[in-house]
Formats: structure tokens, sequence, C-alpha cells
């Protein structure tokens, strides 16, 4: 379980003039499941890379469980919350599968007996067993990710900030990740997803931290907020579309589906109609 | 790695940066030709002042006095290698403003010249055109490059990478991990930059045209001016006897 | 003369075993606007690379059947003869600009064709013009956003005057925002295209389908190296569906052809207020 806690957070990168992130205030805890939403520019990335500790604060403070991150190194932060960057060639370096998934592990001082029984685990759990000996390069985009996101999770961090999980996939890849993610969910880990594909959002997390022009303007139940029009406009966000079905129809608890949700509507306005 | 900063490139207007670089070059090389040519402590002095002159004009002080540093590794070796080798204290100095002097002419036809300009002036003095791009895209991409650099760094100490710990042997280790994405990435990127130079016609005809082709306008012939009168005093002042 | 003509076109990359490309039919007309779509490595971009001459130019490997691009042999010609004729927009907006600013990026492809400096001038100036980015002539490519930096690189590509465009995913590393707005852009341009004269065909390989939907007259689903679905878009998506083919129809469609037999509906609604609508009243009676 981890806490982070972020008060009046003002961030401004060395060069720069004016602020990427300000006043921010928020909490993130156990099990959480968060969406970080905004368009490209509003400081999502920014503001991951505060509460990892890679960027450290201009201005208020970030405190993962109770300590300041200023007075933690990256390593440190990193063994409790885990950072998937979007892209995953900027974290290959090893000839095969293993080593990548081994890099971490070694790094954080697994001895060598446990590096060996987790890479196994991990790379099942994964689905990435069949690829164990090959160059992660030769893997496709959708195995990539997959990989990227298995490396880090193999040292069992209790959260995970995942950059961006959904650029370049295709809809079945989507699926794919989508599940990984939610198992880690369902896990009890506390993950927290930037995106800015409001539907994959919306099919993973509970809550959403919305930003625009580096400042919160919502933080709250995902659902609620993105039926918020005018915060949705004002974000340059969407409503997810199965909200928008459940809206139009009334009818709640629409899974993604499409068979299960036709279903539905089809029973439902067979009544309206005859 | 932010010396890569540096070239995150700044626009300048100044009257020296709207001359034609071919003019520029010309007024650097003899400068740096009467440097070779001179011991004569005055001569190197004057050399200097005018140059800091030059900078001034190209409001490029700063960034002169900043290359300084690298300098003086350099200075001293001078000075150590004179007083060993049967010179003298004097003949160190003279030595050190020689090799300012040549530094500062080089450096400023470099400060006052716009990337894009300098390679124009390549292709018009007809360096191969593969040479001159190069050049040009080495230059535009380094800060592109410093960004991933930036990213790697960030995913890899994300895995628990510290470049900090460890003795010489295991701090090259950990460059492995920051390395090699680097240059995969750099690699695959020449490769989409070949293929968007390719379909843009590169290579279509030998002769290219250019959209701004240089012009020399007044500045540049008071230039030119100005050093082939640097010429004749030089060589004037050699007949004199000057050393 | 047909825009693009493959006939069995097949395609295997050096050192590969499989085909990329297996017997490729395929004719595209001058004025088209179409969708080439298929599931991730299903051979599409190679597809676009052939249009373009980098295969078997730059990418080598085994090319056979035919392919002309506005009757040009593309085996035969050289990959600049092809792009004045055939411009392509890659998917990463970064390395498709290599000056310091966006007038000398989109000056270079005419420098290339050592056009005179007047004729650059006027090119130079429509371009910009046609892709709506004037105001970001002197700027340096690295201040552009990713959505500003793919427009740059169309502009760079339009002033060759092309008369077939490609894309190969343009979108795939924008926000859906830039995203909608970079797609608008695309067909804007080409309907200006037209109205001065002269039609300009416009494929774009992509993934993401309901942000063009509207603007297209064709889909063409490539799986595995086959060409698998080629027509109209509506049917085209439906026969996906019934057949499994992993493409991102769009999901009030996804909906719709699960439930338009059993609801007896015929026209496919737009957005998620019209299938509601249908779902409740049915078709309407006058239409």
């Amino acid at each position: 379980m981890v806490e982070i806690a972020v008060e009046n957070l003002y961030f401004r990168y060395p060069e720069a003039l004016n602020y990427a992130l300000r006043n921010i205030s928020l909490r993130i805890g156990e099990g959480e499941s968060v969406a970080i939403l905004g368009e490209n520019g509003a400081g999502k990335t920014t503001l991951a890379k505060n509460l990892n500790g890679l960027l450290k604060p201009t201005e208020g403070s970030v405190k993962i469980d109770g300590v300041d991150t200023r007075n933690l190194s990256v390593a440190k932060i990193a063994r409790k919350i885990g950072f998937v960057n979007h892209n995953p060639e900027h974290q290959f370096f090893a000839e095969k599968v293993e080593d990548e998934v081994k890099f971490g592990l070694r790094n954080f001082g697994f001895s060598e007996e446990e590096v060996e029984k987790t890479v196994q685990e991990v790379l099942s759990v994964f689905g990435l067993d069949e690829y164990r000996y090959k160059n992660p390069f030769q893997l496709s985009g959708g195995e990539k990710k997959r990989l990227a996101i298995a490396s880090i999770m193999a040292w069992r961090p209790e959260a995970l900030i995942v950059d961006e999980p959904t650029i370049g996939m295709d809809y079945a890849q989507k699926l794919n990740i989508r599940k990984v993610l939610r198992s880690l969910v369902s896990e009890g880990r506390c993950v927290i997803v930037i995106t800015h594909d409001v539907d994959f959002a919306a099919s993973i997390c509970r809550r959403a931290i919305i930003l625009s022009r580096g400042e919160v303007i919502g933080d709250g139940g995902l659902r609620e907020l993105l039926s918020d029009e005018e915060l949705v406009e004002k974000a340059s966000l969407r409503k997810p579309f199965l909200l928008e079905l459940e809206e139009e129809t009334g009818i709640t608890g629409l899974e993604e589906d499409f068979d299960f949700i036709s279903s539905i509507l089809a029973e439902a306005f067979k009544k309206c109609r005859s | 790695m932010s010396f890569l900063r540096a070239f995150k490139y700044r626009r300048k207007e100044t009257v020296a940066h709207r001359l034609d670089p071919r003019s520029k070059f010309l007024l650097s090389i003899i400068l740096m030709a009467i440097s070779v040519v001179f011991t004569d402590i005055r001569v190197l002095l004057l050399l200097i002042a005018g140059q800091l002159i030059l900078l001034f004009l190209a409001k490029s002080l700063r960034e002169w006095a900043s290359s300084l540093r690298g300098l003086i590794f350099f200075f001293i070796i001078i000075f150590v290698t004179q007083l060993l080798f049967g010179g003298t204290f004097f003949t160190g100095v003279v030595l050190s403003l020689r090799l300012l002097a040549l530094s500062s002419s080089m450096s400023w036809f470099f400060l006052s010249s716009t990337p894009e300009d300098i390679g124009r002036a390549m292709s018009v003095a007809g360096f191969p055109i593969e040479l001159t791009f190069s050049f040009i895209m080495a230059i535009r991409f380094i800060p592109v490059i410093y960004d991933e650099f930036q990213s790697i760094y960030d995913t890899q100490r994300s895995r628990g990478l510290e470049l900090e710990k460890g003795g010489f042997r295991s701090k090259i280790r950990n460059l492995m991990p920051i390395l090699i994405p680097l240059l995969v990435g750099t690699i695959r990127r020449t490769y989409e930059i070949a293929d968007a130079m390719e379909v843009r016609a590169f290579g279509a005809s030998p002769k290219r045209t250019t959209y701004k082709p240089l012009r020399l306008r007044g500045g540049d012939y008071l230039v030119c001016t100005a050093s082939i009168i640097l010429v004749a005093a030089a060589a004037y002042l050699k007949l004199l006897g000057v050393e | 003369m047909a825009a693009v003509e493959l006939r069995k076109l097949s395609f295997r990359y050096a050192g590969s075993e499989r085909w990329a490309l297996s017997n490729i039919d395929l004719v595209v007309e001058d004025g088209e606007s179409v969708l080439i779509t298929g599931p991730s490595g299903c051979g599409k971009s190679t597809l676009a690379r052939i249009l373009t001459g980098l295969i078997p130019h730059s990418y080598p490997g085994e090319l056979e059947g035919e392919a002309y691009v506005f009757g040009m042999n593309v085996k035969d010609t050289p990959v600049s003869r092809i792009a004045t004729r055939c411009g392509i927009v890659f998917q990463n907006p970064d390395n498709q600009l290599f000056t310091f600013s966006v007038e000398d990026d989109v000056a270079f492809g005419p420098e290339n064709l050592a056009l005179p400096p007047d004729e650059i001038g006027r090119r130079v100036d429509e371009a910009l013009r046609l892709v709506g980015i004037e105001h970001l002539r002197y700027s340096s490519p690295n201040s552009l956003s990713g959505g500003e930096q793919q427009k740059a690189a169309i502009a760079s590509i339009l002033s060759m005057r092309p008369f077939l465009l490609v894309f190969d995913e343009p979108t795939s590393m924008l926000d859906p925002f830039s995203s909608a707005n970079l797609i608008q852009r695309i067909f804007e341009l080409k309907k200006s295209l037209e109205e001065a004269g002269g039609k300009t065909t416009v494929i774009i390989v992509e993934h993401r389908i309901d942000l063009l939907l509207k603007y297209l007259s064709r889909i063409i689903v490539v799986s595995e190296g086959r060409l698998v679905l080629d027509g109209d878009p509506l049917t085209v998506l439906e026969e996906s569906y019934r057949s499994g083919i992993p493409i991102n129809i769009p999901p009030i469609l996804q909906i719709y052809f699960r439930v338009k037999e059993k609801c007896g509906l015929k026209k496919p609604p737009g957005t998620v207020k019209e299938l509601v609508a249908l779902l409740r009243n049915g078709e309407p009676k006058n239409g």
C-alpha cells in the first residue's frame, strides 16, 4: 500500500519561463485506479514524473508514504512506484526478453535464485513465455508494450504509472493491454494511467484527474467528471461512448462487449416499439 | 550531456548575422592567417582587440567568454612545454595569445552564422550536397536526440539504474542501458529521415537551386575590403621587419 | 489514367521468409478518397511504401507482379521521379522536417527539383496557404506541436504538386483533438486543390476509422498481406464485422450491425442520439 500526497505543487522546467504545473494538490492511495486525462501539452507526463521522483517540485511538495521526494532517490521510489514510458523502445537494451525482465530485479538487489524464479512467473503471467529468448526489438508493437509493463511489474511495485499505453496500438492490442491493466487493478494495486483515450480510461479507471494547461480542473469519479459537458469541452476531451449510450438510453451497467450491449438494447427497445 | 543544450538554437539579429557567410569566412581565414604569421605581441594584441569588437557586434561575447574555459587547458600545456623546452614565460604568453587569436576568429564565424547559412555557404563553395545536409541535420537533430536521451535516462532510472553508484567499471557497464536504446533509436531515425528526404526528390538532379540564394550586399563589400586592407597591412608590416 | 494500378503484386523483404504482400490486385482512380486498413502487421505500410517507390529502391527485397503509379512502373522509375506525382506523409512528425524553419522545409522539395527561386517562392506560399499554416512560416520545427509538424510535413509534400497523397498512419502519435483536426485539414485541402482544377487522390493508411468515415469513398482491408475486402465503406465495415476481421469498426456501427436485423433497421446512425432514436422508434416513416 502506497500513499502519494501532493501539496501545492508548482513545477517549472529549468530553462522554461512558464510553469508547466501550477498549484496541484491531490492524494492517491491504496488500490486506486486513476486516469490522468488532458490534451497533449496539458502536463500529464510532467505530473507523473513528479509523482515518481524523476522530477522534483519547484515549489510545494510530493510525499511518498510521508517522505518528501526531494529526500528520496529515484531508485528508492521506483521500488514502490513503477513507471512505464510511452515508448517501450526507450528501455530495451538487452539481447533477450528475459534479460529485460531481469534488469530491474537485479538493480533492486534480488538474489539470482529469486530472479530466475520471478522471470519465469512474470513472463507467463504476461503471456510472453514463448518469446523468452527472443530479441526484444523483434516483438510486435503490442508485445513490446506488454514486455515493458512486465519488466516493471517483475519487482511487484505497489503502484504503477503507465504513460500512454495505447499509442499506435490497433484494436486487438488495446484489448490486450486493457486486460493486463485490469488484472493489476483487481489485484489491488494502485494503477495510474496517463492517456488521451477516454474510452480506454473509462474501461479501467474509477477516478479521473483532468489537467488543462498545467492545472487540475477536475478530480473525482471518472463517470461523473466525464458527464460534465462543460468540463469535457474545456479539457478538449470527449465523453466516453459507453457513458453517452447510458445517458441516452437510461440503461446502466453497460460493459464494453458489443454483443452484450446489443442484446440488452435490442431487448429493451423491442418493448418500446411494439 | 548538458553541453548539448547550448545547441538549442537561438536566433539573433545583429549586423554580423546578416552578413553573407562567405565574406565572414574570408575575414576569419585572413585573421587566422595573420595570427599564425606574426609573433610580435603588439600585432597579436591588436588582432585580439579587433576580434573582441567583431564579437561585440555579433552580441556573442558571453558565449566566447565561456569557451575560454576550454582553452585554459591548452594555455597550461603551452606554458609547460615552453618552460621545459627552452622557451621563456614571455614566449609562452605570445603563443597563448596566438592560440587565442586563432580560436577567436573561428569562434566569431560560427557564433555569427546560422547553421543554415553555413550550410548554404558550404553548398555554394562546392561541398557535396550529402555532406552539407549531414552537417545541417546533425545540428538540427541535436535537441531531438537530447530529448530522447533524457527520456531513456528517466526510463532506466525508473528501473533502478543508478549511475552515481559503483566504481569505474560498473559505471561503464551502467551506461549500456542508456547508450544502446539511444543508438538504436538514432539509427532508426536516420532511416526515417532518409526516406523522408527521398520522397522529397532528394538527389533528383545534381544541380539544386536555392530558395534563398546568398547575396552579397553593402556590408559584405565592406568586410571584403577590410580583409584586403588587412592583408596589405600585414604584408607591409612584414616588409618593415616585424616578426 | 488510374492513379494506382497493382497487378498480382507480391513483396517479400530481403532476409524475410514470409511474404509481406501476396497477390494484390488494386486499382485506385484519380480523385478517390481511400482508406487502407487492417490489423497490425498486415502489410498496409508496405503497400504505402510501394506507392512511393521506396520499395523496391530503398528497401531491398523480392517484388513480383506489377505496380504503376500514374502509368509509371515503380520498379523502373527512380523515387525522385515518382515523388513528383506521389507524396507521402509518415507517422512520426519529428523525422520529416530537417531544416531550421518550416519555410525552408517546404522549399526543400522544389529545391531538389532544381526549380527557379521565384517558382519555389510561389509554391511555398501556396503550400502554406493550402494547409493553413502561414503563421508558422518562420517557426523552427522543434518548437511545433505534433499536429503542427504533421501539417508542415504535408506542406513540404504539397510544394512538389503531387497528384496522389499517401498518409501512413498520420495521427498515430497525435491526441484525438489534433487527429480530428489533421484529418479535416487533409480533406479540406483535397477540396481546395480540386476547386483550383485537377483531381487529387488521397490514400490514407490508418487504424482509426471513426475519424475518417465521413470523408471516404472506399475502404480496403488488408489482412496478412492479402487484400480481403474492397468497396463502399459501410459494406466493407459490415462484412468485416461478419467475418470477424479485427479492425476498428466505430462503436456505433458495432451495435448497429448487431441489432439491425432484429430491429428492422436500414440506415446507419451517425451519432449515439440517432442510434438510440432508431432503436426506440424504428426507421422514420418518410425516410
